[in-house]
């Protein structure tokens, strides 16, 4: 898949598991990687982005005894991902033209 | 087998190009990544293995900061190049273009030489340089080459959602550009900056996009050649000869001072405003009229055109050869009747003119089935 576009799947499919609540690094592999193929190293670079632009937020807590990074949406978060869709519409449109048969 | 503490230290020791800080956060993000795989049962042989190799995670990271750090100045689009040289350095400017437009302009500031351009997926762009002569060359790729290049994937998903990806990318552009249609895409266009002097020849030649001058004097000659699409020079000296030649399109000269200039088009039209040629002036055209206003041309003026009208508005030159067919020959001339020969003739229109006089201004009009009503401001 183009690298470009990948990146942008996988940034909508992050902000949108924090839609159902704040996550860890493990779990967002695991639930992403049922959508789509993603390694530790490529969400990491992805956390780091959307962190950056403020897209999410990070804190740490403590558990069993060790530190762990949660991550959590913000209003910007939100709107990534409604523009991620109403530029999907588009896109869609463009799909269903090329599927179109003839 | 790799320990946990092995894995990180590898990690650490694989980004020690990055910052601290950096590093840190990514080593400690690995470490959680095990931890909690070995927290849901895993053996911590297993959790380091289900990692990637040290080494593809750092490639990756390393490449990410990489981009990372451009995101945040956000760049212009692009592959964008600038190349710079001192003015004094150039005897002779030459672009040689396809389809590209050309857009040259001074700078007062600067006394640097500037050429800059944006290199798409079919550009080819060379740059030579040889005794004080600096050329930009620049093709598109062969149609048949870019296939081959692309090979048998062109219609692969990929590339069809690579192509989609370049689709929405495009649809910001060009709504910041004014509208979709506009077609003001800057990544079409060589933009050529100069000081507001430029002593260096300079010859532009591009196809199937316009050519824009403005405010800049040349000390030297200036050549600009495209085919299918407009000239136009607004605001320049030219100390030498300015020569334009396009086709299917129109030649604008408004507010210029030149030595002497030819211009020719075709299925366009010339249309020349407060215009100072200190020797001759050469328009030719076909199907499609030549207008010279507010013009002073100190040596002989030839415009020539078929199928369109020629006319001359508030204008001097001692020496004038106006010739159509299909087309009037009309507007005023600056001077006294007396002060010119005259000689012209049309067929199947009135001629207003007539042939008379021995004045050392000589005005020659010539066309067919059109008037002439050339007429003298006195």
């Amino acid at each position: 898949m183009d690298a470009q576009l990948k990146r942008g799947l996988i940034e909508a499919c992050i902000l949108k598991l924090l839609l159902r609540g704040d996550s860890y690094g493990y779990q967002l592999v695991r639930e992403a990687q049922e959508v789509l193929s993603i390694s530790e190293s490529t969400l990491y670079p992805v956390l780091r982005r959307l962190e950056t632009a403020g897209a999410l937020t990070v804190y740490t807590m403590e558990h069993n005894g060790r530190l762990r990074k949660y991550y959590a949406i913000t209003d910007d978060g939100r709107q990534k991902i409604d523009d991620f869709l109403s530029e999907w519409e588009d896109v869609m449109k463009v799909y269903d033209f090329i599927r179109r048969d003839a | 087998m790799m320990t946990r503490e092995q894995f990180l230290n590898d990690l650490s020791a694989a980004l020690s190009g990055m910052k601290e800080e950096e590093r840190e956060g990514v080593v400690s993000y690995y470490a959680e990544m095990i931890d909690d795989r070995m927290e849901a049962g895993m053996s911590e042989e297993a959790a380091v293995k289900a990692m990637e190799p040290v080494q593809v995670i750092a490639g990756r990271v390393l490449e990410e900061a990489g981009m990372g750090e451009t995101k945040e100045k956000p760049k212009e689009k692009g592959n964008w190049q600038e190349i710079t040289r001192p003015a004094d350095a150039v005897q002779m400017l030459r672009i040689q273009a396809e389809n590209k437009r050309v857009r040259i302009t001074s700078d007062e500031e600067t006394d640097q030489i500037s050429l800059r351009y944006c290199i798409g997926d079919n550009d080819i762009f060379r740059l030579h340089e040889d005794e004080g002569v600096l050329t930009l060359e620049h093709k598109l790729r062969p149609i048949n080459s870019f296939v081959n290049e692309r090979g048998s994937d062109s219609f692969s998903l990929e590339s069809i959602l690579s192509g989609i990806g370049k689709f929405i990318a495009g649809l910001g552009e060009r709504v910041v550009n004014g509208g979709m249609f506009s077609y003001e895409a800057p990544e079409n266009e060589i933009e050529i900056t100069v000081p507001k002097t430029f002593a260096a020849r300079l010859e532009a030649a591009t196809s199937n996009a316009r050519i824009l001058a403005e405010d800049i004097t040349f000390a030297q000659a200036v050549k600009l050649t495209t085919s299918n699409a407009f000239i136009q020079a607004e605001n320049v000296n030219c100390a030498q000869q300015l020569t334009c030649t396009t086709s299917n399109s129109r030649i604008v000269m408004n507010d210029v001072n030149v030595d002497g200039a030819r211009l020719s088009t075709s299925n366009g039209r010339i249309t020349l405003d407060d215009m100072i040629v200190r020797g001759g002036l050469t328009a030719v055209n076909s199907n499609g009229s030549i207008k010279i206003s507010d013009c002073q041309i100190g040596g002989a003026l030839n415009a020539t055109t078929s199928n369109g009208a020629i006319e001359v508005a508030e204008s001097a030159c001692p020496e004038l050869t106006l010739k159509t067919s299909n087309g009037s020959i009309g507007g005023t001339l600056k001077g006294k009747r007396e002060e010119y020969t005259v000689v012209s003739r049309t067929s199947n229109g009135s001629n207003q003119l007539g042939s008379f006089g021995e004045g050392e201004k000589k005005l020659t009009a010539i066309t067919s089935n059109a008037s002439i009503t050339l007429k003298f401001a006195e």
